[in-house]
C-alpha cells in the first residue's frame, strides 16, 4: 500500500512519502526542510493554542530572524518578502477575529481572568526557585543550563528545537522545583536535602545581611519616579533616600489593598502590576494589567477599578480574585477616580474630553457622561457632592452625583490638580500645577483657608502621623515635607518625574 | 549631570510649557510636554557634545576641505529641527496619539503589548543590560530599515537626499526628508509597540548613541582599529556607505551603531580608504537647495519613481 501510494505520488511529480530504510519510515523525518516545517507550523501550533505567549514570541522572533537574514540562493528576498507579508496578514487577521476566537486562549484575554494570561506564570516561579536553588552547578537539570543547553543546542544543531527543548527542560526544572518544596521521598529526596540546604544557607546569609543592616522604626516613604522607572524608598525619620525599587516604565500611581497588607503600583505604559510588601518594601508579585494609570478600591473593598489614560479604558475587578468583570472603553484619557461611599458607583474624570464618567457597579453600566470644565484631573467624594480639580482652567467644582451637572465652582488657582481630604476631614487639599501651590479648604464652605507655595508641579500628596504632607513635585524630582502650621517645608531628592507617593509609618527603615 | 539637565527640563515645563499650554486651553498634553522638554534639553546638550567633538576633529583630521561650505549650512538646520526643535514636538504628540490608537484598537481584541522584560523576567532591575538589549534590537531593526531605504526605488528616491550631500560632516546624520522621517517614526512605533521600548528611561544612554551616530558621518579620518571597526562604527566606516559608488540601490555599510549587521548579513566593507561622497544620480537641488527645496526636489525624485510614465518606462 505505502509502496502504490509512494508511486502514486511520484507520478503525480510529488516526492514519495515513505521510503524504505531499515523498514519503512517517512522520508522526510530526515529531511531538513520536512523537519523545519514539521516544527515550525506544528510547534507555532502548540504555542498559539496553548497561549505561552513568552515562547510564542521567542518562536516568531526567532523565525523572522531566520526568514530575514539566512542566506539560501533559492530562496531569495522576492519569495521571502510575501512570506513576512503574510505572516504579518495574518497576525492581522488573528487581531481582527480575536472577537469571534474566543475560545484561543492567546486571544481571549477580553473579559476573561486578566491575571496570568501566559499560564506560564504558574512553571515560572518554580522555575525561579531552580534558579535559585541551583543556577548552574547543581542538581538535576540545573537552571542555568537551561540556558547553556540552548545555547549549545542552538549553535550545533537547530535552533527552533533547542527552543522549544528549552522551554521543556525549564518546564521540567519546575516540576522538580516543586518536588524540592514538597516532602517527597525516593528519588527526589536527595533533590530536596541539596535543595533544602542550599535554600537555608541562603536564608541564613539573608538573614545575617539583614542583622547587619541598620534598623529604625521611623516609617518609609514609597515615592513613585514615573520618568525614571524606579520606586524611592525614604526614611521618613531622617529624610533620606535609602534605596531604589526598580520597576519597568512608568509607575504612576499607588493604593493599598483594603486590609493594608500589600500594595499595588500601576506601571501604565508597562501593562504591568507589582505588588509590593509595605513594610518590607519587597515585590511579592507582578500583574500583567493593561495600562494601569490610576486605580483605587472601593469602600466596601468589593471592586478595584484601574483607569488606563492611554488606552481610553476603564476596568471594573473583583478585587478578591482580581478577575476583570468589565471594560468600559471611555473616550478619552480617563485620568482619577472617585467611589460613592457605599460602594455602588465610581466616578472618572476623562481629561480629553473635558468630562466626568458615572458608572453603575451593580449595573455594570455607564450612568451618565458630563462636561466639568477643562481637563478634568482629581476628583473626591465630599459631603454627599462630588469635588472635581480642573486642570486647564483654574477651578474646582462641586457636581451633583445624580446628574453630573456642575453647581458651584471655587476659584483655587491655575492648572488646579489634586483634591483630597486629610485623614481627620478637617481641611480639604488642593494642589494648583501653573501657580505651584498647595492649599487647605474649608470642608464646609469651601473657601481658601490658607495657600503654601509649592513650586514645580505639586502633584499627589500623603499625610504623615505627624501632621505633615508628603507631595510629590514633578518637575523638581523632590518631595515637599509640609508642616501646615508652620508652612515651612523641607525637601527630599528622589528620581525623575515622581508622581504617587505612599507613606507607610508601621515599616522599618532599611 | 543628568539632574542638573533635569532640572532645567522642569524649569523649561513649569515656567514656559505650562503657561504656554495652559493659555493655548492644551494642559490635557501637560505630560507629553515634559517629556518633550527633557527630550529637548538632552538634544541641546547631544549637539553640544557632538560640536565639542567633532568640530576639532575635522579641522584637524579633514577628509576634505572646502573653499567654501555653504552646503553644510542646511545640515545644520536639519540638526536643530530635529534634535532640540520642532519635529521632536509633532513626533511626541503623533506618537502618543499613534500609540493611544493602536493601543485601543488592541485593547478591544485584549491583547496587552509585552516588554523584554516580561519576556525574560530576570531583566527586571538590570537597567543597563536591558538598555543595551533594546539598544541592540533597535540598531538591528534600524539596519533593515536603512537597507530597505535603498531598496525600494521609490524609498531610495526620499532616502537619496540623504545621501546628496558632498560636504558630508557630522551634522549631516539629521539630513532626512520629512516624509522618510515619517516612515522610520512609524516603523519604530510599531517595533516599539512589540517589545516597549522605554521611552525617556535612559536619556544620558540615548544621547551617547545619538552621539556615535553624529560622529560616524564627521568629515575626518578617523577609524578604530581592526578590532574597534568591528564594534563600533566609525566616521570610515560609515563614510564608504555615502561614498559616491555607494548611493543608490546596492549599497554598503547599512548599519547605524554597531557594525555587526553588516558583518552577519555580508553588506560590510571595511577597506580603508576614504571615498569622496554624494549622489551622482540625483538633481542638484538635493544637495545644494536650500531646506524646502531639498524637500520638494525629494517630492519630484519620489513622484518619477511611483511613477512609471514620469521616467519614461
Amino acid at each position: 500500500m505505502p509502496v502504490g501510494l509512494g508511486r502514486g505520488l511520484a507520478g503525480a511529480g510529488l516526492r514519495p512519502v515513505l521510503v524504505e530504510g531499515m523498514g519503512w519510515r517517512l522520508q522526510g523525518a530526515g529531511h531538513p526542510a520536512f523537519l523545519g516545517g514539521f516544527a515550525l507550523v506544528l510547534n507555532l501550533l502548540i504555542l498559539l493554542l496553548s497561549g505561552a505567549r513568552g515562547p510564542l514570541t521567542i518562536g516568531v522572533v526567532v523565525v523572522g530572524l531566520a526568514l530575514v537574514s539566512l542566506p539560501a540562493a533559492r530562496f531569495g528576498w522576492a519569495r521571502r518578502v510575501p512570506f513576512l507579508l503574510g505572516g504579518g496578514l495574518v497576525a492581522v487577521g488573528l487581531f481582527a477575529a480575536a472577537g469571534w476566537l474566543n475560545e484561543m486562549r492567546v486571544l481571549n484575554l477580553l473579559g476573561a481572568e486578566a491575571a496570568h494570561l501566559s499560564g506560564r506564570d504558574a512553571i515560572w516561579p518554580l522555575f525561579q526557585a531552580a534558579w535559585d536553588a541551583s543556577l548552574v552547578w547543581g542538581w538535576g537539570t540545573g537552571a542555568g543550563k537551561v540556558l547553556a543547553g540552548f545555547a549549545v543546542h542552538s549553535a550545533t544543531d537547530n535552533t527552533l528545537i533547542a527552543t522549544t527543548a528549552s522551554v521543556l527542560f525549564a518546564s521540567i526544572t519546575a516540576v522538580f522545583a516543586r518536588g524540592a518544596r514538597g516532602a517527597g521521598g525516593g528519588t527526589e529526596g536527595r533533590v530536596n536535602v541539596n535543595a533544602m540546604m542550599t535554600t537555608r544557607a541562603a536564608v541564613l546569609l539573608a538573614g545575617l545581611v539583614l542583622l547587619a543592616t541598620p534598623v529604625r522604626a521611623g516609617g518609609v516613604a514609597y515615592v513613585l519616579n514615573s520618568g525614571a522607572a524606579s520606586i524611592s524608598v525614604i526614611d521618613m525619620d531622617t529624610r533620606t533616600e535609602l534605596r531604589r525599587i526598580p520597576v519597568l516604565r512608568e509607575p504612576h500611581h499607588v493604593v493599598a489593598t483594603p486590609d493594608g497588607k500589600e500594595l499595588l503600583v500601576g506601571d501604565s505604559s508597562a501593562n504591568e502590576m507589582f505588588v509590593l510588601d509595605p513594610l518590607s518594601g519587597v515585590v511579592k508579585r507582578r500583574l500583567p494589567i493593561a495600562n494601569p494609570y490610576h486605580l483605587g478600591f472601593s469602600p466596601n473593598g468589593k471592586f478595584l477599578v484601574v483607569n488606563g489614560l492611554a488606552r481610553g479604558q476603564v476596568d471594573v475587578y473583583d478585587a478578591a480574585r482580581m478577575l476583570l468583570i468589565k471594560r468600559f472603553p471611555l473616550k478619552s484619557k480617563p485620568s482619577h477616580l472617585a467611589y460613592a461611599p457605599d460602594s455602588g458607583r465610581v466616578f472618572v474624570t476623562l481629561q480629553g474630553t473635558d468630562q466626568l464618567a458615572a458608572i453603575d457597579l451593580t449595573k455594570l453600566e455607564v450612568l451618565w457622561t458630563q462636561p466639568v470644565g477643562k481637563a478634568p484631573a482629581g476628583v473626591m467624594w465630599h459631603q454627599g457632592k462630588l469635588l472635581v480639580a480642573n486642570m486647564g482652567s483654574d477651578d474646582l467644582v462641586v457636581v451633583n452625583p445624580a446628574n453630573g451637572a456642575v453647581e458651584r465652582r471655587i476659584v483655587t488657582g491655575r492648572g488646579t490638580h489634586q483634591v483630597l481630604a486629610s485623614p481627620d476631614g478637617k481641611v480639604i487639599w488642593v494642589n494648583s500645577r501653573i501657580d505651584s501651590a498647595t492649599m487647605a479648604l474649608d470642608p464646609k464652605t469651601l473657601n481658601i483657608v490658607r495657600r503654601y507655595a509649592i513650586p514645580s508641579g505639586p502633584d499627589c500628596i500623603d499625610f504623615a502621623p505627624d501632621g505633615k504632607l508628603w507631595i510629590t513635585r514633578r518637575f523638581a524630582e523632590r518631595v515637599a515635607v509640609l508642616d501646615p502650621v508652620s508652612g515651612n517645608y523641607e525637601t527630599i531628592t528622589v528620581g525623575r518625574s515622581p508622581h504617587g507617593i505612599f507613606l507607610s509609618p508601621n515599616a522599618v527603615a532599611r | 549631570m543628568i539632574e542638573s539637565l533635569d532640572l532645567i527640563a522642569g524649569w523649561l515645563q513649569e515656567n514656559l510649557l505650562l503657561p504656554l499650554l495652559y493659555s493655548a486651553g492644551l494642559m490635557v498634553w501637560e505630560e507629553l510636554s515634559f517629556g518633550w522638554a527633557l527630550f529637548a534639553v538632552y538634544g541641546a546638550v547631544q549637539v553640544a557634545l557632538t560640536f565639542a567633538v567633532c568640530v576639532p576633529l575635522e579641522r584637524w583630521l579633514p577628509v576634505e576641505r572646502w573653499a567654501d561650505n555653504k552646503a553644510v549650512w542646511v545640515d545644520v538646520l536639519y540638526t536643530v529641527i530635529s534634535r532640540v526643535g520642532v519635529l521632536p514636538l509633532i513626533t511626541f504628540v503623533l506618537f502618543w496619539q499613534a500609540q493611544t490608537a493602536l493601543n485601543g484598537f488592541l485593547t478591544d481584541h485584549g491583547w496587552v503589548p509585552p516588554t523584554l522584560e516580561r519576556i525574560f523576567p530576570s531583566l527586571l532591575g538590570q537597567q543597563i543590560l536591558t538598555f543595551i538589549l533594546y539598544a541592540i534590537i533597535l540598531d538591528a531593526v534600524e539596519y533593515w530599515r536603512h537597507w530597505l531605504s535603498h531598496r525600494y526605488r521609490w524609498w531610495w528616491a526620499l532616502h537619496a537626499l540623504h545621501h546628496a550631500q558632498r560636504q558630508m560632516t557630522f551634522w549631516s546624520d539629521d539630513r532626512n526628508h520629512l516624509l522618510d522621517d515619517i516612515i522610520a517614526f512609524f516603523w519604530f512605533g510599531v517595533v516599539a509597540l512589540l517589545i516597549g521600548v522605554p521611552p525617556m528611561q535612559f536619556p544620558l544612554l540615548v544621547l551617547v548613541l545619538r552621539f556615535l551616530e553624529s560622529l560616524s558621518h564627521a568629515n575626518t579620518r578617523l577609524s578604530f582599529g581592526t578590532i574597534g571597526e568591528r564594534v563600533l562604527i566609525s566616521p570610515r566606516f560609515h563614510r564608504r556607505h555615502h561614498g559616491l559608488r555607494a548611493a543608490g540601490r546596492y549599497s554598503c555599510n547599512y548599519g547605524a551603531v554597531l557594525p555587526w549587521w553588516d558583518m552577519i548579513f555580508h553588506t560590510a566593507d571595511f577597506s580603508p580608504r576614504y571615498l569622496p561622497t554624494g549622489d551622482p544620480s540625483g538633481d542638484e537641488k538635493l544637495a545644494n537647495g536650500g531646506y524646502w527645496q531639498q524637500q520638494r526636489a525629494g517630492l519630484r525624485r519620489l513622484w518619477t519613481a511611483l511613477m512609471p510614465r514620469a521616467r519614461g518606462v
